[in-house]
């Protein structure tokens, strides 16, 4: 009974969910299929009408000047023409009076020439197209006639193939929908049912763990805890367990307290075997907590279920804004104005780093602000700004206003993430910290799976702006989810301060923080933002596929990131050294870049974003856990918060940096080179960050590390 | 991509000329001064019409050299003592001789200070008008009439596919020569073998007409699946009467580069409609006139589509019928029209 | 408030309803594109035929306002199409030199037609999507590449509405369908996933009611992985008690 088990249940019932999905999917699939090509016949039909009215004319007219119809030259290549520039036809074919094949183009259908002969003899002179399915055709045939006399017969073969085609297309969408809603469910589950569930197991499996050990004491709290968490509902509705712990641990108090007594009396008469009753009885205290003063403070178990509250309307917000990423490249270029004297790529990069540039310079006074006035106040007043923000976007009339819009959108995101982060801070205590952050990180990247593709198909079928739209009705109900989040006790709140610039001083002059923040974080973020969030979408556009593609390759980055960081995470704790994995996760990133001067595929940018999504993984908990490996006494001084408020203020300037310089590049040396160059920097970024850091040396010896 | 490109500059630059258009319309009209070398074509035909339909008035004075070179001062002096606003000049010999050739421009003789429209020259920078056809870098500018040798190329292969191709020229002909070399250049990147025949030359290296029906039959043994009509002078002169006839007789087609050799009879030609040409040549002094463009700035093009032209007769007599999708785009000529030129 | 059982059943039903309404979604708008460039593909075939006929005549010589054939032509190709509303040829300024409309000859084109042909000067064909109709328009150009004047085909959009309406009625009932029957197997599946919960959470707290109870004494036979922790609960219980026991028998002792 523990943790584990209901996150097990949740997988369970995921999958469970995904199969009946598939199903139901799978289903639906197969009558939308017939329906399409029930639908979309008739207009095949009609088509083939027109092209063939068009061949017809084009006989006649050579017939009209003398020549003889079964003499005509080059009729076939005209079909095969006619074939490439609408390839829904599979076959064209020109048949003789009596049905003989006397030209064509494309592979003749089984039992063609039976049908061919069949209504030649017939009805020569019907016009009115009949589709007629022969093997995987639909052949639709057309009089030739020349002053009432049949010269022959135009058929068109229509690709059955085609129409499934049509589908298919569909098909991958669907299927990244299919994934998206893994991670959907899971999150659905998490807010459906998790809160109070999750807080009763929490609680629950905690008395478990401290009855399990001995430690009576905070198994009667926990159990207490249990209790008030089940006032929301029990599990399996009834109070019993709970009832019987308390009873039984009771009975354990009360035998304790009455030998407690009579062990102090006894002690009184200062005999040895009284002297040895005491010991051993002091030593029980040493293997069970009975007696309350042996505990310390002890954080609440009903912590966690508040701490689980964030993660809804933190999915919700995050989510609205990643559905935009695939996007807005596209929609900057869409509004395009011309600035004089600016190159246009670098104009529609602006809206993104104006968008990071706000995020990365709000966020040191965001924290404290937030903290003054309540997270969820913060929380609040970001999700607004954001939902107007989004509103305007979608209404944006030129790039001015763009720029306007997505200004309030990066505001409002910064104070939620600010905020956010802040309400993790206030809910966990030393010891699960750790884990606060893990589900703040989890609930972020799963927000990354979802958004891109979700929006890219948005975008793609009913435009930028509706989309736009749709992100701000995600906002909008992110809004009525923050509001639903309990107002925090105050008091609990570990307080941040904005960092002084002596401070920043005092931490730039450690060599060993700079390098890393200098060759290894900001150049990580170049590339992710610079490649991610700006090139790669409009790169897609330029190569003639949609913001959906673009999203599946964000999605794809998303997943591999998800998939790799736990093992990642595993590899640094075995004994490989953070500074190699995170020069090595740098170099990986950047290998996927020099593909793309050579290649401009969408399998070469797939290759790319697995290779970045791969590295990234590698190096970003090993970067983490470096800072403060690296500033150990700065962090004693300055606190971890500030060491880390700085790192986290050096690596978003390569969030700005990043569009800017790809765009920059882009003006110079088009897409291709771009990607090289970038891949380039920050490959020797790596080098040098290796170097400095000592990557290439033996292994130093334990003393000196010490030291 | 550079067709649309193309469209669209044509499309804005048209805009610009249809205001100022507007604008000239109560104004005096152009005076402009042509020389023809043979007298009244379908050039200036579409020239004249031209100007009709964009209600543009002008004031044209036709000369006409009559292919005698000796008239050519008489017309400079006219020129110079009437001021017109725009020449026009027919063919290479009138241009050159109005503007002289670059390098070699004589001001007290050649027309420097009024601006020059030529028409009908074939090879503009082969004959030392210009030495860009981007910008002449003159106060003149022009249309040429024949299509560039790789669009002929292709145009004959839709017709018919072929692997040797049989081209009979003048070799004192500097025009032949380069179009010859063309001919090699583009068959070896599209894998065609080129055999050439030149006509024989007399004492004075002037070619004779002797012989040049087995010209034909050598070409024809040797393998040859379509007899290319370059632009060449001397074989204008012997294409009706000699050539073409020979090569019917041989069931040889013939594809030809110009509307004058396809008039003589040839199966099928890329050619320029010398109405389209007068046209075309008209836009130019438009831009000139009425758009105030110095013509250093307007480029010496061909027409952008070019007519795909074939002689039905022809093509029954030697039993090649035209492929079915040339019915949608070709000039298809019956027997009355060619042999009316 | 919804049971556990139903608040499982709520969520796997809200993630159906996303799945199957974006796929709803993808194929309804696949579709309507589909159609959408089946239509227009086949108004460009029949305006690139007049194109090339008004081309060929233009090669002719004929001056663009004055060809004779057009009139006819476009009556004809209008005729061969039902879907076709109306055909225009229009010059540069917008005049209408020809039309399958009575009386629109001499007058200005919409200023629409005009802007779209402006911005598409560019591209092969451009098109407007009005309101009551659709049309694809296309640059008439002679044969020195000037741009004459514009030919655009008008063609219903009633027919599309229509189709793809139908079409979003089927799929919304599929999907409905679909949506039902993911409910109903949910029903099923969830219910025994839950009563399987159910089943293990039930004998870990029977197992742990019964150790508690006996103060670690009893046990239950049937093992889960998850009673571990009730084992040891058990074994913890008796060792304390154990402990409790022999200090009281020692102080029974001292007694």
């Amino acid at each position: 009974m523990n943790q584990a088990y209901l996150g097990k249940m949740y997988w369970r019932l995921t999958g469970l969910v995904m199969l009946v999905m598939l199903l139901v999917l799978g289903g639906l699939s197969f009558f939308t299929q017939s329906a399409f090509e029930q639908r979309l016949l008739p207009d095949l039909v009609q088509k083939a009408v027109t092209v063939g009215a068009s061949t017809r004319s084009l006989i006649l007219r050579a017939v009209d000047y003398g020549i003889d119809y079964s003499n005509l030259y080059g009729v076939s290549s005209t079909f095969a023409e006619l074939r490439k520039e609408n390839p829904e036809f599979a076959y064209i074919a020109a048949t003789n009076e009596r049905g003989v094949v006397l030209f064509e183009s494309g592979e003749r259908a089984p039992g063609a020439d039976q049908y061919y002969s069949q209504i030649a003899l017939s009805t020569p002179t019907d016009a009115s197209a009949t589709p007629v399915l022969l093997g995987a055709q639909y052949v639709v045939s057309l009089p030739l006639m020349i002053d009432d006399k049949a010269l022959g017969m135009l058929h068109f073969g229509i690709d059955q193939a085609y129409i499934k085609g049509v589908m298919r297309e569909v098909l991958l969408d669907v299927l990244v929908v299919l994934l998206v809603s893994v991670f959907f469910t899971f999150e659905l589950l998490h807010f459906v049912v998790g809160n109070k569930l999750e807080a009763q197991f929490g609680a629950l499996a905690e008395t478990v763990d401290f009855l399990g050990s001995g430690n009576f004491v905070h198994a009667s709290r926990s159990s207490a805890d249990a209790r008030k968490a089940a006032d929301y509902g029990l599990v399996t509705g009834e109070l019993a367990l709970s009832q019987k712990i308390d009873a039984a641990l009771s009975r354990l108090f009360e035998r304790y307290r009455e030998l407690a007594l009579r062990v102090s009396a006894a002690a009184k008469q200062g005999s040895t075997l009284s002297q040895q009753i005491d010991t051993m009885f002091s030593a029980l205290s040493g293997k069970y907590r009975f007696a309350p003063e042996d505990s310390a403070f002890l954080p609440s178990a009903i912590e966690a279920p508040y701490l689980e509250r964030i993660r809804t309307p933190l999915f919700v917000f995050l989510l609205a804004e990643e559905l935009t990423r695939s996007f807005v490249p596209g929609y900057a270029n869409y509004l395009l104005v011309d600035v004089p004297f600016w190159a246009k790529q670098i104009v529609i990069g602006l809206p993104i780093v104006l968008f990071m540039a706000i995020v990365a310079l709000a966020q040191p006074y965001l924290g404290p602000w937030s903290y003054r006035i309540g997270r969820k106040n913060a929380m609040l007043i970001g999700a607004v700004l954001a939902t107007v923000g989004f509103m305007g976007t979608a209404l944006a009339g030129d790039l001015y206003a763009l720029l306007f819009w997505r200004s309030l959108c990066a505001l409002g995101y910064a104070m939620v993430f600010v905020a956010a982060q802040g309400y993790v801070l206030d809910h966990t205590g030393e010891h699960n910290r750790a884990r606060g952050f893990a589900l703040f990180v989890g609930v972020f990247m799963v927000a990354t799976i979802c958004g891109p593709p979700i929006g890219g198909i948005l975008a793609d079928n009913i435009g930028y702006r509706w989309s736009f739209l749709v992100s701000g009705l995600v906002a909008l109900v992110s809004i009525a989810i923050i509001m639903g989040l309990p107002q925090e006790r105050q008091s609990d709140g570990l307080r941040e301060l904005p960092l002084s610039f002596a401070d920043f001083k005092r931490l730039i002059k450690n060599q060993r923080f700079t390098s890393l923040s200098l060759f290894a974080a900001i150049p990580a973020k170049i590339i992710l933002t610079g490649f991610c969030f700006y090139l790669i979408p409009l790169y897609i556009l330029s190569l003639g596929n949609s913001p959906a593609m673009a999203g599946r390759l964000l999605m794809a980055y998303a997943v591999i990131m998800v998939l790799v960081v736990p093992l990642a995470a595993r590899f640094a704790d075995l004994n490989i050294r953070r500074e190699r994995l995170v020069a090595l996760g740098l170099c990986v990133s950047a290998l996927g870049g020099f593909l793309m001067p050579f290649f401009d595929s969408i399998w070469a940018l797939f290759v790319l974003v697995v290779l970045l999504g791969f590295g990234q993984s590698l190096s970003i908990a090993a970067q983490g856990a470096l800072v403060s490996d690296f500033c150990r006494s700065e962090e004693c001084n300055l606190g971890e918060g500030a060491v880390y408020g700085a790192y986290r203020l050096l690596e978003r300037t390569g969030n700005v940096l990043g569009p800017l310089l790809a765009s920059i590049f882009l003006v110079l040396f088009g897409y291709g080179y771009t990607f090289a160059l970038i891949s380039l920097l920050v490959l020797l970024a790596s080098l040098v960050f290796a170097l400095a850091s000592g990557v290439f040396r033996a292994p130093r010896s334990p003393e000196k590390v010490e030291a | 991509m550079m067709l649309f490109l193309n469209r669209f500059l044509c499309f804005s630059v048209f805009q610009l000329l249809l205001f100022s258009g507007l604008e000239a319309a109560e104004a005096k009209p152009y005076r402009i001064y042509a020389i023809t070398f043979r007298g009244m074509t379908d050039v200036e035909k579409g020239f004249v019409d031209y100007f009709k339909t964009r209600k543009i008035p002008v004031d044209i004075v036709f000369r006409d050299l009559a292919r005698d070179a000796n008239k050519m001062p008489g017309f400079l002096d006219e020129i110079r003592r009437t001021k017109p606003d725009l020449v026009y000049t027919w063919g290479t010999s009138v241009t050159l001789g109005v503007v002289g050739s670059v390098g070699k421009v004589e001001p007290a003789k050649h027309i420097t200070d009024i601006p020059v429209v030529f028409t009908l020259v074939a090879a503009p920078v082969l004959a030392g008008i210009t030495n860009d056809l981007k910008s002449s870098g003159r106060n003149l500018t022009g249309v040429v009439h024949v299509a560039s040798t790789e669009a002929q190329m292709r145009a004959m292969s839709s017709y018919r596919p072929f692997h040797t191709l049989g081209v009979l020229y003048t070799p004192t002909e500097q025009n032949s020569l380069v179009t010859l070399a063309e001919l090699k250049a583009v068959g070896a990147k599209s894998g065609f073998k080129v055999i050439e025949r030149a006509f024989k030359l007399d004492a004075d290296k002037k070619p004779i007409a002797n012989g040049a029906d087995v010209l034909v039959r050598e070409l024809k043994q040797e393998g040859v699946e379509w007899l290319y009509l370059p632009p060449d002078s001397f074989l204008g002169t012997l294409a009706q009467k000699t050539i073409i006839p020979a090569a019917m007789e041989l069931g040889l087609p013939t594809f030809a580069a110009t509307e004058q050799l396809m008039q003589a009879g040839a199966l099928t030609g890329l050619v320029s409609r010398y109405y389209s040409i007068g046209q075309f040549t008209a836009y130019k002094a438009e831009q000139i006139l009425v758009g105030k463009v110095p013509p250093a700035r307007i480029p010496i093009e061909s027409l952008s589509r070019f007519s795909f032209q074939v002689l039905l007769p022809a093509a029954k007599r030697l039993n090649l019928p035209p492929p079915l999708s040339l019915f949608d785009y070709a000039e298809i000529l019956t027997a009355q029209e060619a042999e009316t030129p | 408030m919804l049971s556990l059982r139903n608040k499982f059943i709520l969520a796997a039903l809200i993630a159906c309803l996303f799945a199957v309404g974006m796929a709803g979604f993808l194929n309804y708008f696949k579709f309507k594109r589909t159609t959408d460039s089946l239509l227009q593909s086949r108004m460009v075939l029949i305006g690139t035929h007049v194109e090339t006929t008004i081309q060929s005549a233009l090669a002719l010589g004929l001056s663009f306002p004055e060809i004779p054939t057009v009139d006819k032509l476009i009556e004809r190709e209008r005729a061969s199409d039902s879907l076709i509303q109306g055909i225009d040829i229009f010059d540069n300024e917008g005049r209408v030199l020809y039309s399958t409309q009575k009386g629109y000859v001499g007058r200005v084109i919409d200023s629409a037609s005009l802007q779209a042909a402006k911005e598409g000067a560019d591209k092969p064909f451009w098109r407007i999507e009005a309101r009551e109709y659709l049309s694809v328009g296309i640059g008439l150009q002679n044969n020195f590449g000037v741009t004459l004047g514009q030919l655009v085909i008008r063609y219903s959009r009633a027919d599309l509405d229509l189709r793809t309406g139908n079409m979003g009625r089927s799929l919304l009932f599929f999907s409905l369908f679909g949506l039902a029957a993911a409910f109903l197997v949910l029903l099923i599946v969830l219910g025994a996933l839950y009563r399987g919960f159910l089943r293990d959470l039930r004998s870990f707290e029977v197992g742990l009611s019964r150790a508690l109870d006996s103060d670690g004494k009893a046990r239950l036979l049937a093992r889960r992985s998850m009673n571990r922790a009730v084992d040891e609960i058990a074994d913890v219980l008796v060792s304390a008690h154990g402990a409790l026991d022999a200090v009281e028998e020692k102080l029974k002792v001292l007694r």
